[in-house]
C-alpha cells in the first residue's frame, strides 16, 4: 500500500510541475500578443475648427493615444446645436463596436437613452466636459462649472458698482455646462447684480450668432455695463462686438475659456478676466481612464480638472503659461 | 569547511528519517539526489543568471553613455551654433553701424527663413530699444523688454550670455510661441562711436531640439529629457501632459548626481538614467532606458529559464526515482526473503545479485541459512538420541527380569525361613525403586545415587550368595552434589555379570566417589574377569549387546549427551586382574534439567 502512495506522490509533483512549466511557456510566447490595440471612439460637441477649446481637447486625446497605444477616431456634430445628429452619430457607432466611446454631451437630458443602448452593447462610456441625466457612465471628466460659473460671477462682482445692468450669453439652451455655469454665476454675483440681470441669450455656441447677440444688447440697452461670455464663442463673440463698437472697458466682458484670440483681448483689456478650463487634461484623462477601465482597474467615478481665474496681471506667470498656451512640439 | 559541508550533508538522510519520517532505502535516496541536485542547480542558475544580467546592465550602460555622448555633441554643436549667430552682430556693428544693421537686418532675414527652429532674432539697446528685429513684421510695439527680469539682470554683466528656459514668447501679436532664448551681451568697439553695448536675444523653438533628442533610439520607451541645473524642464518629449501635471518625472536623481550612469526605481520600474552636462549652457541632458526591455530582463528570458529549471527538476526527479529504484530491488529482494526465513522458512536460497555489497551480503546469508538448517537438524538427531537413551534408562528403571528374579530370591528365603534376608531385600528393594522413580527427576543427589548403588548391590549380594563383597565410599563434600540418575547401577552390573560373577575367589566391587579437578569423579572398581582388549576398544562406541541392559556407551551417552563431550566414562581393564571404570560429571548443584514429568514419588 505505501508504495502506491508514495508512487502517486511522485507523479503528482511531476504532473504539478509540468503544469507549471505549461502555464509558463503560455505567459512567455502569448504575453505579447494578448496586448491588442484599443479602439476608442471619441465624440465631441462639434467639429468647429476655430474652438481651440475643442482642439486642445483632442491634443489631450492624441497625447493620450500615443502614450497607452490606443487607436482614437474623432467626431461630432456639425454644431453643438445638433443634438439629433449626434445622437444619430453615437447610434451608428453602437454597430461598429468599438472598445470605448468618450462623449460630450450636446444635451443634458436627449442624450440618455442612446447611452443606455451604448452601455448595454457593453462599450465602455466616458463622459467629458458636459454632463447628463444619468449614472451608467463608467466616469464623468470634466470641469466642476458651478464652481467656474462662481469664480466668473464673483469677478463681475469685483469690476462693476452695484445695480449695474449686466446680460449673460450663453451657448446651448439645456446643454449641461451651460445650466451648471449659469447657476454658479448666479451664486457668485452680488445680489443686487443679480437682481440686475436683464437675460440670458443663447449663442449656440457660434461665434457671429454671440458677436450678434452682443451687438444688439449694447445697441439697445445703453446702460448695460457688463457681460458675461459663458464659453470660447460667445466670449470672442462679444468681445469683437465690443472692441468694434469702441467699447473697451465701459462694458466688462468676463469670459470662458483661453483661446489665442482671447489671451490678445484680455492683454488689450477688452476682456476683463477668463476663467480657464483645463482641456488638454480632459482630453488625455478621457483615454487613460477609458484604457484603465478596459483593463477591468477601478477608476473615480467623477473627475473634476478645475478651473483657474485669468486676468491681465497673471497671464504670464509660469503655472499660468503652460495653462494659456499648450505646449506643442511642432 | 569541507568537514561542515560533509556533517551537513550526512545530516540529511537522519533529517529525512526523523522529520519526514521517510525510511525506506529507496525514498531516501531518491529524495537527497533530488534535494541535493535541485539546490545545486538553483544556485548555478541563480549565479549564472546574476552575472549575465550585471553584464548585460554594463553593455547597455555603456552603449548609453555613447550614444549620449554622441546626441550631446549634437546638441552642443547646435547652441554653439545659435551662439554664432548672435555673435554676428560683433563683426557687423564693428565697423558702420547703419550698413552693419542693413547687413544684419538680411542675414537675420535669411536665416529667419531657412531655419524653421528659429522663431525670433531680436537686437536692443542698453536701454531697451529695439534695433532690430526679424521677422520684421507683427512686432508688438507695446512689448518693453526693459521690463524683463532677464534683461534687468543681464545688462550689467558685459559679454555674459543666458539661455533662458522654456517661456512664452510675446513679442510678436498673435503668435505666443514655446521658445528657449539665448540672450547675450555684447559690448562692441566701434570705430566711431566707441564702446557700445547691444543685447541680442536669439529665440528657438524645439524642433531642432526634438529632432536631435528623437533620433536616437534607447530601446523602445526609452527617451532623452533636458533640464537646467534649477530644476526647471528644458525639453521632454512628453512635456505638454508634464506642464499639465498629469505626469511627472523624476528630476530629482537628475539634479543631484554627477555625470554618470545610475540605476532607479521609478513608478515601479528599473531604469537606467544617464546624465550628461551640456556645454555653453547650465543644462543636463538625461537619458531615460527602461531595463526589462533588455534582453536578460526580458520576461520572456526569465520565463525560459524557469521553464528549463522545472524541466530540469522533472528530469532530476525522474532519474532519481529510476536509479534508487534499480540499486535498492536487489536489496528489496533479499529483504523479502530474510522474511521468509523469519516465518520459519529455511529452504530458501538468494540470488546472489546486484551490487557489490549486495551480493555479499545474499551470499552470506546464504551460507547462514545453510548453517542454520544443519545446526536444526543436529539439534533434532541430538534430541532423539537423548529422547532413546531416556527411554532405555527409563526401562532400566523398571527392568523386569531384576524384579522376577530378586522376587523369586525372596520368595525362596522366605521358604528357607530366611527372614532377615528377606526383610533386607525388601527394604533394599523398595529403596531401589523409589530412587530409580526418584518423582520423574532427571538430576538426583549423589547421595540417592549412591544409596540407589548401595541397595542393588545389596540385593545382588544377598541373591549372589556373597560371591562378593562391596564397599561404597564418598567424601562427604561430594555428596550434596546432583548427577544424572542411574548412572551407577549399570556399571555395577556390569561389573557383576561380566566381572565378579565368573571368578573363583571372593569379589571386590568398589564404589568412590570424589571431587578431582572440579569434577566429579566415581569409580567402580571391581576384580572381576575383565574385558577383552578389542572389547575394550569400543565398548563405549557400541550399542549394547545386551538387550535387557542398558551397558556402559549408553550411560557415557547420556552424560555426554546431557554435560557435554568433556565428561563421561574412562574404562580400563586388564584380564584376570579387573575392570575399572571411571564416570566423569560435573560439579552440579543447580536445578538445571530437572524434568518436571509429574512423576509421583
Amino acid at each position: 500500500m505505501k508504495n502506491v502512495v508514495r508512487m502517486t506522490i511522485v507523479v503528482g509533483c511531476i504532473v504539478f510541475l509540468i503544469g507549471c512549466s505549461v502555464y509558463i511557456i503560455n505567459r512567455a510566447i502569448f504575453d505579447k500578443e494578448t496586448n491588442k490595440q484599443t479602439n476608442i471612439l471619441v465624440v465631441i460637441k462639434a467639429i468647429d475648427l476655430r474652438m481651440e477649446f475643442w482642439d486642445t481637447v483632442i491634443a489631450g486625446i492624441d497625447a493620450a493615444a500615443k502614450e497607452f497605444d490606443a487607436k482614437v477616431e474623432v467626431t461630432g456634430s456639425r454644431t453643438e446645436k445638433d443634438i439629433a445628429e449626434q445622437i444619430q452619430i453615437l447610434t451608428n457607432a453602437i454597430k461598429s463596436k468599438p472598445d470605448a466611446i468618450i462623449l460630450a454631451a450636446d444635451d443634458y437630458y436627449a442624450l440618455v437613452p442612446v447611452v443606455e443602448s451604448i452601455k448595454k452593447a457593453n462599450i465602455k462610456l466616458i463622459i467629458i466636459d458636459s454632463g447628463l441625466n444619468s449614472d451608467l457612465p463608467d466616469s464623468f471628466i470634466a470641469t466642476d462649472n458651478v464652481e467656474a460659473g462662481k469664480k466668473a460671477g464673483e469677478r463681475m462682482s469685483q469690476l462693476l458698482q452695484n445695480d449695474s445692468k449686466i446680460a449673460i450669453i450663453s451657448h446651448v439652451k439645456g446643454s449641461s455646462t451651460a445650466i451648471e455655469r449659469e447657476q454658479g454665476v448666479r451664486k457668485g454675483l452680488s445680489k443686487s447684480l443679480n437682481d440686475n440681470i436683464i437675460g440670458v441669450y443663447y449663442s449656440n455656441a457660434v461665434q457671429e450668432k454671440a458677436y450678434e447677440i452682443a451687438k444688439q444688447l449694447i445697441s439697445e440697452n445703453s446702460d448695460l455695463k457688463g457681460i458675461i461670455g459663458m464659453n470660447e464663442a460667445s466670449t470672442v463673440g462679444a468681445a469683437m462686438a465690443i472692441d468694434d463698437l469702441g467699447l473697451r472697458e465701459k462694458v466688462k466682458l468676463v469670459g470662458f475659456d483661453s483661446s489665442l484670440s482671447e489671451v490678445n483681448f484680455i492683454e488689450k483689456d477688452t476682456i476683463q478676466a477668463t476663467i480657464v478650463q483645463k482641456p488638454f487634461n480632459m482630453g488625455y484623462l478621457s483615454i487613460k481612464t477609458a484604457v484603465q477601465v478596459l483593463k477591468g482597474k477601478k477608476v473615480s467615478k467623477k473627475i473634476d480638472t478645475g478651473s483657474e481665474l485669468i486676468i491681465k496681471e497673471n497671464i504670464y506667470t509660469e503655472e499660468n503659461q503652460k495653462l494659456l498656451f499648450p505646449f506643442m512640439h511642432n | 569547511m569541507i568537514r561542515r559541508l560533509e556533517k551537513l550533508i550526512n545530516k540529511i538522510p537522519s533529517i529525512m528519517h526523523n522529520t519526514f519520517k521517510i525510511k525506506s532505502i529507496q525514498s531516501v535516496m531518491a529524495l537527497s539526489f533530488t534535494f541535493i541536485t535541485i539546490l545545486a542547480m538553483f544556485f548555478v542558475g541563480i549565479t549564472l543568471y546574476n552575472i549575465f544580467l550585471g553584464t548585460a546592465e554594463t553593455n547597455v550602460s555603456s552603449s548609453t553613455e555613447q550614444i549620449m555622448n554622441q546626441v550631446n555633441f549634437n546638441l552642443e554643436n547646435y547652441l554653439k551654433g545659435m551662439m554664432e549667430i548672435s555673435g554676428l552682430i560683433t563683426d557687423e556693428f564693428k565697423n558702420d553701424i547703419y550698413s552693419g544693421q542693413e547687413n544684419l537686418k538680411n542675414i537675420f532675414e535669411l536665416t529667419s527663413k531657412i531655419r524653421k527652429d528659429v522663431v525670433t532674432l531680436t537686437v536692443f539697446s542698453k536701454k531697451g530699444e529695439l534695433i532690430l528685429k526679424s521677422p520684421s513684421k507683427g512686432y508688438d510695439n507695446d512689448f518693453k523688454v526693459n521690463q524683463q527680469e532677464w534683461f534687468k539682470i543681464l545688462k550689467e554683466e558685459p559679454d555674459k550670455y543666458l539661455f533662458l528656459p522654456p517661456h512664452v514668447q510675446r513679442m510678436y501679436e498673435k503668435k505666443r510661441p514655446w521658445v528657449v532664448s539665448l540672450c547675450r551681451v555684447l559690448t562692441i568697439n566701434n570705430y566711431n562711436v566707441g564702446k557700445e553695448t547691444y543685447v541680442t536675444e536669439v529665440d528657438m523653438n524645439f524642433s531642432a531640439i526634438d529632432e536631435l533628442c528623437k533620433s536616437v533610439s534607447l530601446g523602445k520607451r526609452g527617451y532623452i529629457y533636458i533640464i537646467d541645473t534649477n530644476g526647471k524642464l528644458i525639453y521632454h518629449p512628453q512635456q505638454q501632459i508634464i506642464y499639465a501635471n498629469l505626469k511627472s518625472e523624476n528630476t530629482y536623481l537628475a539634479l543631484n548626481k554627477a555625470d554618470g550612469s545610475y540605476f532607479e526605481s521609478f513608478q515601479g520600474e528599473r531604469r537606467l538614467v544617464t546624465i550628461k552636462t551640456i556645454g555653453y549652457t547650465n543644462w543636463k541632458m538625461v537619458g531615460i532606458c527602461y531595463i526589462d526591455e533588455l534582453v536578460a530582463t526580458n520576461n520572456k528570458i526569465k520565463y525560459l529559464f524557469m521553464f528549463v529549471f522545472i524541466f530540469g527538476i522533472i528530469f532530476v526527479i525522474l532519474a532519481s526515482v529510476f536509479i534508487s529504484a534499480k540499486i535498492s530491488q536487489p536489496i528489496k529482494k533479499l529483504q523479502k526473503q530474510m522474511e521468509k526465513v523469519e516465518k520459519g522458512d529455511f529452504n530458501i536460497n538468494i540470488e546472489v545479485k546486484g551490487e557489490d555489497e549486495v551480493k555479499n551480503l545474499s551470499k552470506t546469508f546464504n551460507i547462514m541459512v545453510v548453517r542454520i538448517r544443519n545446526l536444526m537438524d543436529q539439534i533434532i538427531k541430538e534430541q532423539e538420541a537423548k529422547r532413546k537413551s531416556d527411554i532405555k534408562a527409563l526401562q532400566a528403571q523398571i527392568n523386569p527380569h531384576f524384579l522376577y528374579n530378586t522376587l523369586d530370591s525372596i520368595v525362596w528365603m522366605n521358604e528357607n525361613h530366611k527372614y532377615d534376608g528377606v526383610t533386607t531385600m525388601v527394604v533394599s528393594l523398595a529403596k531401589l525403586f523409589r530412587i530409580s522413580i526418584s518423582r520423574g527427576n532427571e538430576l538426583i543427589s549423589i547421595q540417592d545415587e549412591l544409596e540407589h548403588a548401595r541397595s542393588y548391590l545389596t540385593i545382588q549380594k544377598i541373591r549372589y550368595r556373597n560371591k562378593f563383597n562391596f564397599t561404597i565410599h564418598a567424601e562427604p563434600e561430594v555428596l550434596k552434589y546432583k548427577t544424572l540418575k542411574l548412572i551407577l547401577q549399570p556399571i555395577i552390573e556390569n561389573a557383576i555379570y561380566h566381572g565378579v560373577e565368573h571368578i573363583q575367589e571372593k569379589g571386590s566391587i568398589e564404589v568412590n566417589v570424589g571431587i578431582y579437578n572440579d569434577k566429579v569423579q566415581f569409580r567402580i572398581i571391581d576384580n572381576g574377569y575383565g574385558i577383552k582388549p578389542n572389547t575394550l576398544k569400543g565398548i563405549l562406541d557400541k550399542e549394547s549387546k545386551d538387550d535387557s541392559g542398558v551397558g556402559l556407551n549408553n550411560v557415557h551417552q547420556r552424560i555426554q549427551l546431557y554435560f557435554g563431550k568433556e565428561y563421561g566414562l574412562k574404562v580400563e581393564s586388564e584380564l584376570d586382574v579387573g575392570t575399572t571404570v571411571e564416570i566423569w560429571i560435573p560439579l552440579f548443584i543447580s536445578e538445571d534439567g530437572e524434568q518436571k514429568n509429574g512423576g509421583v514419588v
